[in-house]
């Protein structure tokens, strides 16, 4: 053995594993979808933070969708929705395993199902071989070889 | 052992890759891609833990913490 990395929070950076993240929620029988250059449904209209997004997460069971936005400080992109009254979180948050991950744990699906496909992604564009196992308690893992 | 990594993503999204079988610094060559494409490129937003086998060369004789 030789070295364990924790990531404290998922960047999406990655469109092609959004969308494949997405796609598997469908999958699970989310009513979900996502499409481009579209304004988030938030509380109020017009919230600030809400604008105009690169890509939306639409959720046809809340009345409020995930806006993803680029993020021109960091790189890559966030996601930001209202979390008013509970209905995001309804559809896409899980128990935070930690206090520090309890932010993300909000829309863990999201994030649970864009990270398996993000890794599974780059391992095979490096080439490697991959195998996707569900575990318990909704755990995801993902096996990398051919090193 | 094989060389081989392992990400596990709970739940909430948070995550841990785990690589066995490397020796030396190897492994870190191996992971870096993946833990880029997870957590960006900001050092603070992952923690590294090594293993014994990180400090071993590939020739088996331990080499000491740069």
């Amino acid at each position: 053995m030789s070295h364990t990395t924790s990531i404290r929070s998922i960047k999406i950076q990655s469109i092609p594993a959004l969308e494949a993240a997405v796609a598997e929620l469908a999958g699970k029988g989310i009513r979900v979808s996502l499409i481009s250059n579209a304004t988030p449904r938030a509380y109020y209209q017009g919230q600030q933070g809400m604008g105009k997004a690169d890509y939306v997460i639409q959720l046809a069971d809340a009345p409020y969708d995930v806006g993803i936005y680029k993020d021109g400080e960091n790189g890559g992109y966030e996601a930001r929705t209202d979390f008013f009254m509970g209905s995001v979180e309804k559809i896409l948050g899980a128990r935070a395993s930690s206090q520090e991950h309890a932010q993300q744990a909000r829309m863990g699906k999201l994030f649970q199902a864009y990270a398996i496909n993000a890794a599974q992604m780059e391992a095979r564009r490096k080439g490697y071989s991959t195998r996707r196992i569900a575990g318990a308690d909704g755990v995801e893992k993902l096996v990398v070889t051919g090193f | 052992m094989p060389k081989q990594v392992t990400i596990t993503v709970n739940p909430d999204g948070s995550s841990v890759i785990d690589a066995e079988g490397f020796a030396g610094k190897g492994c870190g060559e191996a992971t870096a891609s993946i833990e880029l494409a997870l957590a960006g490129s900001d050092p603070d937003n992952r923690s590294d833990k090594k293993k014994r086998e990180y400090w071993q060369t590939v020739g088996g004789t331990n080499a000491q913490k740069a």
